[in-house]
């Protein structure tokens, strides 16, 4: 396997001008074509190290490398436009119809008309929503459910191979969020466009959430990296932090056993 | 009754005019102070720290008395040669604030998430501008532009003062001969021609307002 990954992050950095660190010495590779979920609480610094890879979010120190090579060498418009962008609260645009949401990428790289609607028709139906129904539709008459397909469909659209997840279901209800994990996986398993899998970045607190959809789990925590295992090995895990961690999600089923 | 249809018969192409002129002159300013006013937001928008210099200067210009305002331009080179250039340069020192300020609260207003997201596709600035910010905004532009204008075609009745015209020309013939028949056919298109502004850019903002859009 010398294929280069998808993402790498190298001894990144990221300072407050307080002197406090945001990031510290990050290291991480993630392969082409996998699931990576960054498991931690609030304030750990994943989302930052979400962001660093579509430059949404600085780093002071190392280098963030995209399908090998430094997004500070890339062009910047064509570097987030060819990766996926999810988020909790969705950020659909909402004066535009779905079909618009779902081809905006296409739209501003001024692709045809015609072919923008075939594209955003196929992404509607492999989500789940029926193009007929839904293409005309305004956001605001959807749920939170249908609201994420529709951020997942416009991520996928532009033929993206990488795709930046942050807490991409935590908004929503627990079986609506077992509903979107499948769309979800099915999506990643599905053979892309390029005729490779997408790599995920998975932003998540939720530890079931990342050990059903990735196949690495990092375990972030104060800016940087305590454990990087399969998700497999992850449960069973010695490493301190990751026994913490799990104990704290499972006290419930702990309390009642 | 009679004598009213009377008076409106005999003054009626000088209406049309006057109506005509006072159009032409709110018109024009109008017209140049959004030139200036949306970009001039959208700036602001930019570089909040602009803001609250710039939207001072522009509403002590609103306090100015129209009439004092009239008398300050007069001596001015080239824009006191022409009463309608008075009369213009007038209102639209009149008519930046509310459509300024509406600008730039409309923009600074746009959902954080959104314009978040707007970047992280891979918009240009200028995309961002025309497809995100400019129409979300653009309700709150309006009724900045509605203000603006109503403002407009009251102040433009005293532009008649400095010769340029316009339905005040009733109006300050009719206060001076203490004819009440000349303020009114001066003063009720002025409020028609209000109301109609008005009205039509009411319904052209709720036709464009965004549901769903969580401005405030």
């Amino acid at each position: 396997m010398s294929r280069t990954p998808a993402i790498e992050f190298r001894n990144v950095h990221y300072r407050l001008p307080d002197g406090r660190a945001l990031l510290n010495d990050v290291t991480l590779e993630v392969a082409t074509g996998t699931t990576v979920a960054l498991l931690g609480k609030s304030g750990s610094g994943k989302t930052t190290l979400l962001r660093a890879v579509n430059r949404m979010h600085g780093i002071s120190g190392g280098d963030v490398l995209v399908r090998g090579r430094s997004i500070f060498e890339q062009d910047l418009i064509a570097l987030r436009r060819s990766i996926g962008y999810v988020i909790q609260e969705t950020g659909l645009f909402p004066h535009f119809t779905l079909e618009r949401n779902i081809g905006l990428v296409l739209e501003i790289e001024g692709k045809p008309r015609a072919a923008i609607h075939e594209r955003a028709c196929e992404l509607m139906e492999m989500v789940g929503l029926s193009a007929s129904e839904f293409a005309r539709r305004m956001p605001h008459e959807l749920s939170g459910g249908q609201r994420q397909r529709v951020g997942l469909a416009r991520a996928l659209a532009a033929g993206q191979d990488i795709l930046l997840m942050d807490e991409p279901f935590g908004a929503l209800d627990p079986l609506t969020r077992a509903e979107m994990q499948d769309v979800l996986r099915h999506l990643t398993l599905q053979v892309h466009r390029s005729g490779t899998r997408p790599t995920v970045l998975l932003v998540t607190h939720d530890l079931d959430e990342a050990l059903y959809l990735a196949e690495r789990v990092v375990l972030v925590e104060d800016g940087g990296i305590t454990a990087n295992l399969p998700a497999e090995q992850f449960l069973s895990s010695p490493v301190p932090a990751v026994q913490a961690y799990v104990r704290a999600v499972h006290r419930g089923a702990e309390a009642r056993s | 009754m009679i004598e009213g249809s009377g008076f409106l018969q005999e003054h009626w192409d000088e209406i049309t005019m006057l109506t005509l002129e006072h159009l032409w002159l709110t018109g024009a300013a109008i017209l140049f102070a959004t030139a200036i006013s949306i970009p001039l937001g959208i700036l602001l928008a930019r570089n909040h720290r602009l803001a609250r210099p710039v939207l001072g200067v522009v509403n002590t210009l609103q306090t100015i008395p129209s009439l004092a305002m009239f008398g300050f331009l007069l001596p001015l080179p080239f824009i006191g040669e022409r009463a309608a250039r008075i009369a213009i340069v007038a209102l639209v020192a009149y008519a930046l604030l509310p459509i300024v300020r509406n600008t730039y609260a409309g923009i600074s207003g746009v959902d954080a998430t959104v314009m978040d997201v707007a970047e992280a596709v891979g918009m240009t600035s200028w995309q961002r501008l025309r497809k995100v910010e400019l129409p979300l905004a653009m309700p709150f532009i309006l009724a900045g532009l509605r203000t603006a204008t109503v403002t407009c075609v009251g102040i433009a009745t005293i532009a008649a003062a400095v010769g340029a015209g316009g339905l005040g020309e009733f109006i300050f013939r009719g206060v001076a001969s203490v004819d009440n028949r000349l303020v009114l056919a001066g003063a009720v298109p002025a409020a028609l021609l209000a109301l109609a502004a008005d009205g039509l850019l009411g319904l052209l903002e709720w036709r464009l307002r965004v549901p769903g859009a969580g401005q405030s």
